[in-house]
């Protein structure tokens, strides 16, 4: 399995999350993201461990207060969640309709809408990501298939983008950075990392 | 080298020492617990080449743990596979990026001269470690049937006691080895002032145990260190045998090195323990993680024999003779008992603040 959004080389995960996700539009702005990420075998028996009356079927009731405190937890790693169009990068309002599963393969599911504190203009430059910069957990969104486009032109699909190699404009940019402080540019994540985009007929 | 200039010099040193530990504290502050963490925090952040390789090997067989587990559920011979997949995820866990390490090499920089000793405490630094993550999991989630929260506090506090050893024990190596770059330093001056020649002389006489065949120390009378003094001591309490094991005042840190960088379990153990226990396998975890903790030991033994041997090479080479040899050493273990503080610190206030 290979980690396409982070690339495996350089992961020291500990735990591994299969992301599936749905981008949601409306009259042709993003106003959030549905993510749905089961975790990787291990992980999901330490999370399950000590909860419930039946310790092999956590019931949704029972795991609820874990999915609250991921939300709360969550925002301060802006839920490895990276949404960006027109070079402006989305804020997050908080979660809704967040839930904690037990899959029958006994792995847990955590599922929860994140809403765009604004709505953001959907063109041609849009990327989304979902990953975690210090590799403690490594995101798979491995298939096109995984991830969903709700309330845009019919058509419209996603595209998974691999990393680039950054030309000879993008080094100038990023020593630039280097010695300014100032970061190179919203889009620059998007092009070291791998990335979703949009393609529309 | 001039006594002023070593003065300016052991000066500068002291104030980069202390810089250093601030910044580094600083810079720390900003680390927060990942949401999905187990209570450890593990070091983050890209990795090309040598060490890119070594974390994609620790990812490829954390991942054939479980596997491993579940196979041991039907058949238990497959239990010597789940010890060799262990095994090489402990010798791959150690070399990628931690604090352990990092740990024991810096103290034997800073302090031991003897393989032996050296290996002995990085034996026994991964061996805790396994027995921690055993103990956790053990009391907590087979005795109390604890949820993950409490496992994860309760590894929190352990992380948190032993950021507070290694400082202290930073702290320690900074005090007593400043002194010994003191006395270096100020030599000349102390050969002529008998009042402080016995504590002088000591460190003196440590930098000739030390590196007996690297520094000029094997003249006999140690004319060629005009700072180093023999007093009585020296000659029969230390040079008998340099590489006694009954030494006290080592073993005490030793023993606390033991502790700082074997105390915090490794997150990859504390996973394949609540795994093979929601398996009804909780015995092959504990075998997991004993293999993962030999692996650990090799890992970390090389790099503890690589930090004697480099030493010794670095100070034969730059070290020279005399004044400048012993200062040199000093300066050396200095800067590495500074670099024990240093991450102490940095990993102490990194952790109160950022964590939870």
């Amino acid at each position: 399995m290979t980690p396409l959004l982070t690339g495996s080389a350089t992961a020291h995960p500990h735990v591994w999350i299969d992301a599936k996700t749905e981008l949601i539009f409306e009259n042709g702005k993003m106003t959030g993201v549905r993510h749905i990420w089961t975790f990787d075998d291990m992980y999901s028996a330490f999370v399950t461990q000590g909860v419930g009356k039946n310790p092999d079927q956590p019931t949704p009731d029972e795991l609820l207060p874990i999915a609250k405190s991921n939300m709360e937890a969550l925002p301060e790693f802006d839920y490895f969640t990276v949404v960006q169009a027109g070079g402006q990068k989305a804020e997050f309002a908080t979660p809704t309709e967040y839930s904690m599963a037990q899959t029958p393969q006994r792995l847990i599911t955590l599922t929860f809408t994140l809403p765009l504190k604004s709505p953001l203009a959907f063109d041609k430059s849009f990327g989304f990501q979902v990953f975690d910069p210090s590799y403690f957990v490594a995101f798979t969104l491995e298939k096109e298939s995984a991830i969903g486009v709700r309330g845009l032109a019919a058509g419209c699909r996603p595209k998974i983008v691999p990393p680039q190699a950054l030309d000879a404009d993008d080094r100038k940019k990023l020593d630039e950075s280097a010695i300014s402080g100032l970061p190179p540019g919203v889009d620059f994540g998007m092009k070291m990392a791998g990335h979703v985009a949009i393609v529309c007929p | 080298m001039t006594r002023e200039a070593a003065q300016r010099c052991a000066l500068a040193l002291a104030i980069v020492c202390g810089v250093a530990a601030l910044l580094g504290a600083a810079d720390a502050m900003a680390q927060a617990r990942n949401p999905f963490s187990v209570g450890i925090s593990e070091g983050g952040g890209a990795a090309t080449g040598l060490t890119g390789w070594i974390l994609a090997k620790q990812n490829e067989f954390e991942r054939l743990l479980s596997g491993a587990v579940r196979a041991v559920k039907s058949d238990g011979h497959a239990m010597w596979a789940l010890a060799g997949v262990s095994f090489a995820y402990g010798v791959f866990h150690a070399a990628g990026p931690g604090h352990g390490k990092a740990v024991v090499a810096s103290y034997m920089l800073a302090n031991e001269r003897a393989l032996r000793r050296g290996l002995i405490i990085s034996f026994m630094a991964a061996v805790l470690q396994g027995v921690v993550a055993i103990a956790i999991v053990g009391v907590l989630a087979l005795a109390l049937n604890a949820t993950a929260q409490k496992m994860k506090d309760a590894a929190s506090f352990v992380e948190l006691a032993s950021y507070a050893g290694i400082a202290a024990l930073g702290l320690y190596l900074v005090v007593t080895k400043g002194r010994g770059l003191w006395a270096a330093v100020f030599a000349p001056k102390a050969a002529a002032a008998p009042a402080v020649a016995g504590d002088g002389g000591r460190f003196a006489c440590e930098v000739c145990e030390a590196d007996a065949a690297a520094v000029a120390c094997n003249d006999p009378h140690g004319l060629a260190l005009p700072g180093h003094m023999h007093d009585v001591n020296c000659g029969h309490f230390h040079a008998p045998d340099p590489r006694t094991l009954g030494d006290n005042f080592s073993w005490g840190s030793a023993i606390a090195t033991v502790f700082a960088a074997g105390s915090r379990p490794c997150s990859g153990a504390i996973l394949v323990l609540v795994f093979a226990l929601a398996q009804g396998v909780f015995l092959a975890g504990v075998g997991a993680t004993v293999a993962m903790s030999l692996g650990t030991a090799i890992t970390t033994g090389a790099l503890a024999a690589m930090a004697v041997f480099a030493k010794q090479i670095a100070l034969r080479f730059i070290g020279g003779t005399g004044t400048r040899g012993a200062l040199i050493g000093r300066a050396f273990e200095f800067i590495a008992a500074c670099a024990v503080f240093f991450l102490g610190t940095a990993l102490l206030l990194g952790s109160s603040t950022g964590g939870g």
